[in-house]
């Protein structure tokens, strides 16, 4: 990796070290250190030498000692641009972005002619999204290898990037028309993928009309013909020609007649919503009578049809019972979204009943028991559990080998909080078809959700990989990052502690009792950990799924992918408002806001007689009861470890540390956690709650009065609604009176306070107003 | 609201990762699925569902809708919208594989179970299929499937009229036989709406508001 | 899907659950584990029967030696085939349909299977016993050409069944 050409070497330190790099270089590096050592005895303040043991400790796996040696070296060489060179080298392999692209960008400036450290120093400069930066690294690289399409591709990236278009599109025209005589056969894929990106840039830079013409005189050369008409429908659209829009949007539904897109855009095209309903009607059964066995021309007409026209009866009655008929079993479920509507819900309530008094003797068994599930579940969304429960008893005597009855069987159960009987019905429909994962995953699920962790982990296990000497599939699980689980777990593991909590606060702190409360403060303690640690791995999970996009960034300009490539950026640059994530941070939130509290009680009664510690002490004079428990510890571990050989598999470092402060204060800890998704995930009312509540502790008013102003906008329906909302009221309350209760509060900031609330949220005056004035 | 069916893309690649571990034993980390995505972007489709749309109805009034953040289900790529089912595909890219034409492979198919018979496994197959054709001048495709799985053999035999070309012994982890499966792929054959069996072929030229 | 409506399938460890609910739900006896890991036997003949892709029946029958000892529902549930004897009657253990689909041609089916199967194993007869109560199992195979060899008596005594008795009864194929 690094330079085979060294700075101008003047002794006998030089050249011992030039002679140990080359061995590092060929990863011989128990030869490389004896040489270094050798250096560092000699003089120890040789920068390159130190250096470059920093690295050969990282690769030996004495990684502690690592970094350590790069910091000497770099404080005693900081312009050397072989140690710059060696500490990108280092930082990257710590997965320390920033400063690998920091000390590679300095080994540049320091005159390193090395120029493939160019390359590597782009990967890492757009990985940190130091664009700016990103395009002199692109273009000299260019510059230095020419030769290759994806050197002008990266350039390309990089200005557009920076929102350059003008010099991305003009990057991509050069190399268009150098290479144009020399493409063959292999490269005319990613010829048609880079002048659909050229294209998609002429369209983002805002001359729709040079795209259309563009795009029209590449036709020959696409090869992605689906991206070709929906760019090409989309700039029609733009430029205001619909009636040809239209057209195009046809052949795309031609294409593919599912995609419910196409006939939104297309309903604009033809101006839809001008017309009479007729037309809308007329339109969709003539789409119907193309594509018969396609969904949106038969479901979108029964949500735009108002309920009192006779035709929404037709279209609902023909949609629900084609599909009863069919035994399909999603038939509800694809019919919920009109349910919202009350009107439509009381008509398909009727349509289906009364095909079950009339004409079910028609058609044969299966159809019946379709039906009743159907009905079930119509009950159970209607809140009328008992309801749900009689027509799903009466499928299941029925048809008791149809899986999905047990499914909602168990869900109607889980709904009334019957969590137990829930799983058990659901493994009784699992043991029908063992070789189904779903039911599978269903029954873990539910086992999960009965706090019966042992029993779902022995369940899904028969689908995972069974790793040597693991008992379970917890590992594996782990490892294929398989979040549903982990976030499951996790909060079986909580609710497991919350529930001894419960009974230790229920038990008298009597001596006899003891014994009993040592225990339930080992079980808390235990599941804690525990939950902690679930919830903490699927975070780790995440920082992978970021990490994972370091490599593509050089693939992707080889295999000529660049628009899915940006695409990629973008995802990861959201990728913590992925449902999942949030409530994640939302369980963990709940936990370090307990320890939190606990925290404060403590520091409240502090002093007084702490009986936990005394028990502690007592157990410890158990040998055997000591040695019993560690037994049971170790196959505790044995059944949970989440990777081979964790330090702490319990959680139990996780959690002390948390409870100490070890790494600062715990809510500065969450502040910095839940950071990613206020950024990433600006539409949750969770995070500007949990925003709200933490700036409130920090006595940072006026970051808990933006929380409440975009809680507010999200709730409203950024303002369509207009009458008051409860939680609105109570947070600008608690924001009003934490200000006036603060007395080191400055008069400014309580200023500024009171002014964002009568500017924003004037509505609320009267909850405010009282605290501030 | 229905079903949709399209080009899956990097934003639904976790979803489809929580549709495979749910559904199959044969799971991938998620940079194989980022592989398949910012490989053969066109190549792999999805099946979603949405819960929400209350603007396509106008009865529906403001004051009953209430504000909810996302479902935190790992199925859910964004608020509203869930994966049912989803193809993934790929071209044949082992530099030490025997045959050098051009060919796609299917690496994983599922549907939900409680999304089936509603023919998503086989409109899903038939994106996959054109695609793999018309983008990547794929020849034919190849796939694997479990000698026991008698619906997905049907689905892929009889539906798809792909054909057996081997058995392969041991195939799966678990020690399963594998039918190694093939199908040519002819570009005019493969049109997505050939397939819907309507008398009536839209040819642009209909006014769409109009009787036909 | 282009499957016609009824069809037979192999009973295999993934379904052996499919097919003990069927019986749990159909019949008044019970079998052990051990029978049911027994119907994974390639001796054995055992389908399930679908209707519309449900399973809604089974069947499990095995070839028999006529000296073999039918005489209580516990020796004829364990009786197995003697090795170097020649099996001359396949012995229906359990044929169930689940009553909501019952007239509807799944048991015909399921019956043609062990006949068919009986056929190809060059034995002539094939037997079963019922419950003498139930005469709708009487009639159903009557009709479909089974005739009444014997009264068991006892047979079901230590199943604790209101009147023991079975009838034996034969079809010659």
């Amino acid at each position: 990796m690094a330079s085979k050409r060294a700075p101008i070497l003047g002794n006998k330190e030089d050249t011992n070290f030039n002679e140990a790099l080359k061995l590092y270089d060929s990863k011989q590096y128990k030869k490389a250190l004896k040489l270094v050592d050798a250096n560092l005895k000699k003089n120890s303040s040789h920068a390159a030498s130190l250096t470059l043991k920093g690295c050969i400790n990282y690769y030996i796996g004495n990684k502690p000692e690592a970094e350590s040696y790069i910091v000497k070296g770099l404080t005693k060489g900081e312009n050397n641009y072989i140690v710059n060179h060696l500490a990108g080298i280092y930082y990257r392999a710590v997965e320390n972005y920033t400063d690998a692209a920091k000390w590679l960008k300095a080994a540049i400036d320091n005159g390193s002619p090395n120029k493939q450290i160019l390359r590597d120093l782009s990967n890492l400069q757009v990985h940190i999204r130091d664009y700016k930066s990103l395009v002199s690294s692109r273009q000299g690289y260019l510059e230095f290898q020419p030769g290759y399409r994806a050197n002008w591709t990266g350039t390309a990236i990089a200005l557009h990037l920076n929102k350059n278009y003008k010099g991305a599109i003009s990057t991509l025209t050069k190399i268009e028309s150098i290479i144009k005589e020399h493409l063959q056969d292999q490269d005319m894929y990613e010829q048609s993928e880079c002048l659909l990106y050229k294209n998609d840039i002429i369209f983002q830079s805002g001359d729709v009309q040079k795209a259309l013409e563009t795009l029209e005189d590449d036709k020959p050369f696409i090869k992605d013909m689906l991206s070709f008409l929906e760019y090409k429908a989309k700039y029609l659209m733009v430029l205001g020609r619909t009636q040809e829009s239209s057209i195009v949007y046809r052949q795309l539904i031609q294409r593919n007649p599912d995609n419910i897109e196409y006939y939104k855009q297309l309903e604009i095209c033809l101006n839809i919503f001008e017309k009479p309903l007729s037309s809308r009607i007329k339109l969709y059964e003539n789409l119907n009578k193309f594509y018969p066995k396609a969904d949106p021309p038969k479901y979108l007409p029964m949500m735009f049809i108002p309920s009192s026209h006779p035709a929404f009866k037709e279209k609902a009655q023909n949609y629900i019972l084609g599909q009863l008929k069919k035994g399909v079993p999603a038939s509800f479920v694809n019919i919920k979204p009109i349910l919202k509507n009350p009107k439509k819900l009381k008509i398909i309530e009727e349509i289906v009943a009364s095909f079950f008094e009339n004409a079910l003797s028609n058609y044969d068994p299966t159809i019946k028991v379709w039906g009743l599930y159907f009905l079930s579940q119509l009950s159970l969304y209607q809140k009328d559990l008992a309801t749900a429960t009689k027509y799903i008893d009466t499928a299941l005597e029925h048809s008791p080998t149809l899986v999905e009855l047990y499914i909602l069987k168990a869900r109607i159960l889980k709904h009334y909080k019957k969590y137990e009987a829930a799983a058990q019905i659901m493994d009784e429909g699992r043991q029908l078809d063992l070789q189904d994962r779903f039911v599978n995953s269903k029954a873990t699920k539910y086992y999960l959700r009965a706090n019966e962790i042992d029993k779902a982990v022995d369940l899904i296990s028969l689908f995972t990989k069974l790793d040597k000497d693991a008992v379970n599939g917890c590992k594996d699980l782990h490892t294929m990052q398989a979040n549903w689980f982990i976030t499951e777990s996790a909060e079986a593991y909580k609710r497991l502690y919350h529930q001894y909590e419960e009974e230790l606060a229920s038990i008298e702190k009597t001596p006899e009792n003891e014994e009993i409360i040592g225990s339930l403060h080992d079980k808390i303690e235990t599941y804690k950990g525990l939950a902690l640690k679930r919830y903490t791995a699927v975070v780790k999970i995440f920082d992978i799924f970021f990490n994972d996009q370091f490599d593509f960034h050089f693939y992707c300009l080889r295999r000529g992918t660049p628009r899915d490539y940006i695409k990629t950026l973008q995802w990861e640059d959201t990728i913590h408002s992925t449902p999942i994530y949030v409530r994640v941070i939302k369980g963990l939130s709940e936990i370090y806001l307990e320890i939190y509290k606990e925290q404060q009680q403590k520091k409240a009664v502090e002093g007084e007689d702490d009986g936990t510690t005394v028990i502690k002490k007592n157990n410890k004079k158990n040998k055997k009861a000591k040695a019993q428990s560690l037994k049971k510890k170790e196959s505790l571990i044995a059944k949970v470890e989440s990777e081979k050989d964790d330090a702490d598999p319990l959680g139990t470092k996780l959690l002390s540390d948390l409870v100490n402060n070890a790494h600062g204060n715990i809510i500065d800890n969450l502040l910095k956690l839940s950071q990613p998704l206020l950024n990433e995930a600006k539409d949750y009312q969770f995070n500007w709650e949990l925003s709200f509540k933490l700036n409130l502790i920090k006595s940072k008013y006026v970051l808990s009065l933006q929380a409440i102003k975009n809680l507010n906008s999200i709730l409203s329906l950024r303002g369509r609604i207009t009458s008051k909302i409860p939680q609105i009221e109570q947070l600008v309350t608690e924001l009003g009176e934490a200000v006036s209760k603060d007395e080191s509060v400055n008069e400014a900031i309580k200023k500024v306070v009171k002014m964002g609330l009568s500017a924003s949220l004037s509505d609320y005056k009267e909850a405010y107003e009282p605290y501030l004035n | 609201m229905g079903i949709t069916i399209r080009q899956a893309d990097i934003y639904d690649i976790q979803a489809i990762q929580n549709a495979n571990l749910h559904n199959l034993p044969e799971n991938y980390l998620t940079k194989y699925y980022m592989y398949h995505a910012l490989s053969w972007p066109q190549g792999s489709f999805v099946a979603t569902t949405f819960d929400e749309i209350e603007e396509w109805d106008d009865e529906i009034s403001l004051d009953t809708v209430t504000v909810k953040d996302p479902k935190g289900d790992t199925a859910y790529i964004k608020k509203g919208e869930k994966i049912v089912g989803y193809v993934l595909a790929k071209m044949e890219d082992d530099p030490e594989a025997e045959d050098k034409t051009p060919h796609g492979h299917i690496t994983s198919l599922s549907v939900m179970r409680t999304y089936r018979r509603l023919g998503l496994a086989g409109k899903l197959m038939r994106h996959s299929l054109y695609a793999l054709c018309e983008s990547f001048g794929g020849q034919y495709v190849s796939l694997h499937v479990r000698k026991s799985n008698r619906a997905a053999l049907h689905l892929y035999r009889d539906t798809l009229k792909f054909e057996v070309t081997t058995i392969e012994k041991s195939y799966y982890q678990d020690g399963e036989d594998a039918y190694a499966m093939q199908k040519k792929l002819i570009l005019d054959e493969l049109k997505p709406h050939l397939f819907e069996n309507a008398e009536v072929v839209d040819d642009f030229s209909q006014d769409l508001l109009d009787d036909l | 899907m282009a499957r016609s409506i009824t069809s037979l399938d192999d009973v295999t460890a993934n379904n052996l659950g499919t097919f003990k609910k069927i019986n749990q739900v159909s019949l008044p006896t019970s079998y052990s584990e051990a029978w049911y890991k027994e119907a994974l036997n390639s001796d054995q003949i055992v389908k399930l029967a679908f209707f519309s892709e449900l399973p809604v029946g089974g069947v499990k029958a095995k070839p028999l030696n006529l000296s073999s000892d039918l005489a209580t529902f516990d020796s004829a549930v364990g009786a197995k085939l003697v090795p170097k004897m020649v099996p001359n009657v396949v012995y229906i253990e359990t044929l169930a349909v689940l009553t909501a689909y019952q007239n509807l041609g799944v048991g015909k089916q399921l019956l043609d299977h062990v006949i068919d199967q009986t056929k190809q194993k060059y034995i002539h007869d094939v037997c079963v016993h019922v419950h003498v109560t139930n005469t709708h199992a009487l009639e159903w195979y009557e009709k479909h050409g089974f005739e009444q060899k014997s009264l068991v008596k006892d047979y079901y005594k230590l199943q604790g069944l209101e009147s023991p008795d079975a009838y034996l009864l034969y079809l010659k194929v």
